[in-house]
C-alpha cells in the first residue's frame, strides 16, 4: 500500500537529489586546494522544469545528474572552487531540504489526521 | 586524525545486532500471526466478518514486514538516503494506523451485530 | 563499503579534507619552526622546505559512475627548487669559516603564514560541510517520528 502516493514520493526524491547536491557541495570544498580540480554541479529540479506539465510518474522517473563545471573561471593552479561561493550553495542548499521536508511533513501529517479523527 | 566514519566502531555493530533481533522477534510473531488466523470459521453467517477481520490482521502484519524489510536494507547497504528511510518509515507507520482503523471498524461492526441477535 | 555506512557516505569528503588539512597544517607549522635551523641533527645542512601533495578522491562507484570521495595527502615532499638564502653573518655558528656565509632554510614565513591561513579556512568549512550535513540528517529523521 503506498499511502503517500505519487506527490509524497516526487517529494521525497527532490529530497534525495538535495542530498546527493549536498555531497558534491561538500567535495567542493574538500577540494578547494588541489591544483587542477574542477567543481562540480547537481541538476535536478530544472530537469523536473523541464518535464513540467506531465504526469507525476512521468516526473518520477528524472534522475539527478552531476556535471563538471568547466565554465567558471580557474584559478592560477588550475582549481576553479570558491569557497564563498560553495557555502552559499550550501546554504541555500540545506534552505531547500529544509523546505521539501517541512512541505513532505505536513502533507503526512495531513493524511495522518484523516485516518486516525475517524468520530 | 579523523578516522573514517563509522568503521570498526562499537555503536555501529550495536545497531546492526539491534536491528537483527528486531527482524527476527517479527518472525516469530509473523509465525503466531499466522496460527491464530489458521483458526476455521464456526457459522456460515458469521464467516463474512471473521474473514474481513483476518484480513484486516493479514494487512496489519503485512506492514509490520515492510518495516522490517527496511531494516534489512539498511544493513544490506541498499539505502543511501536518510530522508528515503525516514519517508519509508513513516509511510510503513501511516499505513499501519490506516490498517489498523480499517480492522477496529470491522471488530465494532461485528460487535454491533452479535448484540442485535440476542 | 559495508551496509550502514553508505548513509554517510556525505561525510566521507569532508572527514578525508579535514585529515588531509591537519596533515598541511603541520607540515607547514614545521617549515615555520624550522625558519632558522641553520643545521640538521644528521648534518645534511640547513633545514629544507616541506611540502604536502593533495589528490582527489573520485571513487568509482558500482554502476561505473564516479562518487564524490574528498581529498588525501598523496606525497609530502621536500622542496629543492627554492634555493637557499644566503646570510653574510661571519659571527653565526654555522658560518662558512672562509666566507663567514651562512646557508638557511629555504623557508618563507610569510609565504607559508599565507598557506597556513588557507588551509585552516579550508579545515573549518569542512567542519561547517560536516555540521551541515549531520542537521540535514537529523531533519530528515524527524520525519519519520
Amino acid at each position: 500500500m503506498d499511502i503517500q502516493g505519487d506527490r509524497g514520493q516526487l517529494l521525497v526524491k527532490l529530497m534525495a537529489a538535495t542530498s546527493l547536491r549536498d555531497r558534491w557541495i561538500s567535495n567542493n570544498i574538500a577540494n578547494q586546494n588541489v591544483p587542477g580540480y574542477q567543481r562540480r554541479d547537481v541538476r535536478f529540479e530544472e530537469l523536473l522544469h523541464e518535464k513540467l506539465g506531465r504526469h507525476e510518474a512521468d516526473l518520477l522517473e528524472v534522475q539527478p545528474e552531476v556535471t563538471v563545471d568547466t565554465a567558471s573561471p580557474s584559478g592560477s593552479n588550475g582549481n576553479n572552487v570558491n569557497l564563498e561561493l560553495e557555502t552559499t550553495k550550501a546554504r541555500e542548499n540545506r534552505l531547500m531540504f529544509e523546505l521539501y521536508a517541512s512541505i513532505f511533513q505536513s502533507r503526512m501529517e495531513l493524511i495522518q489526521s484523516a485516518i486516525t479523527s475517524s468520530r | 586524525m579523523i578516522d573514517r566514519i563509522g568503521q570498526g566502531s562499537l555503536a555501529k555493530s550495536a545497531i546492526e545486532a539491534a536491528l537483527k533481533r528486531q527482524a527476527e522477534a517479527s518472525q516469530r510473531l509473523d509465525q503466531r500471526a499466522g496460527e491464530l488466523l489458521g483458526a476455521k470459521p464456526e457459522a456460515g453467517e458469521v464467516q463474512g466478518f471473521q474473514n474481513s477481520l483476518a484480513q484486516g490482521l493479514r494487512e496489519v502484519d503485512g506492514q509490520v514486514k515492510l518495516g522490517d524489510q527496511l531494516a534489512q536494507q539498511v544493513i544490506e547497504g541498499k539505502v543511501s538516503d536518510f530522508a528515503e528511510v525516514a519517508a519509508q518509515l513513516k509511510q510503513t507507520d501511516l499505513a499501519f494506523k490506516f490498517a489498523l482503523e480499517v480492522r477496529n471498524k470491522f471488530v465494532d461492526a461485528y460487535r454491533e451485530v452479535m448484540r442485535m441477535n440476542v | 563499503m559495508s551496509g550502514i555506512d553508505k548513509l554517510f557516505s556525505g561525510l566521507r569528503a569532508s572527514s578525508s579534507a579535514l585529515s588531509a588539512e591537519r596533515t598541511r597544517i603541520d607540515v607547514i607549522s614545521k617549515n615555520i619552526a624550522n625558519a632558522e635551523t641553520t643545521s640538521m641533527p644528521d648534518g645534511s645542512g640547513p633545514y629544507r622546505r616541506q611540502v604536502v601533495h593533495f589528490s582527489p578522491i573520485l571513487e568509482r562507484a558500482l554502476d561505473g559512475s564516479r562518487s564524490a570521495g574528498g581529498v588525501r595527502v598523496s606525497s609530502i615532499s621536500t622542496d629543492s627548487s627554492t634555493p637557499c638564502p644566503v646570510l653574510h653573518d661571519p659571527g653565526h655558528r654555522d658560518a662558512d669559516p672562509v666566507t663567514g656565509d651562512v646557508l638557511m632554510p629555504n623557508v618563507n614565513v610569510v609565504s607559508e603564514m599565507a598557506d597556513l591561513i588557507l588551509a585552516m579556512r579550508s579545515y573549518e568549512a569542512n567542519l561547517n560541510t560536516q555540521d551541515n550535513f549531520v542537521k540535514m540528517a537529523e531533519r530528515a529523521l524527524r520525519l519519520a517520528q
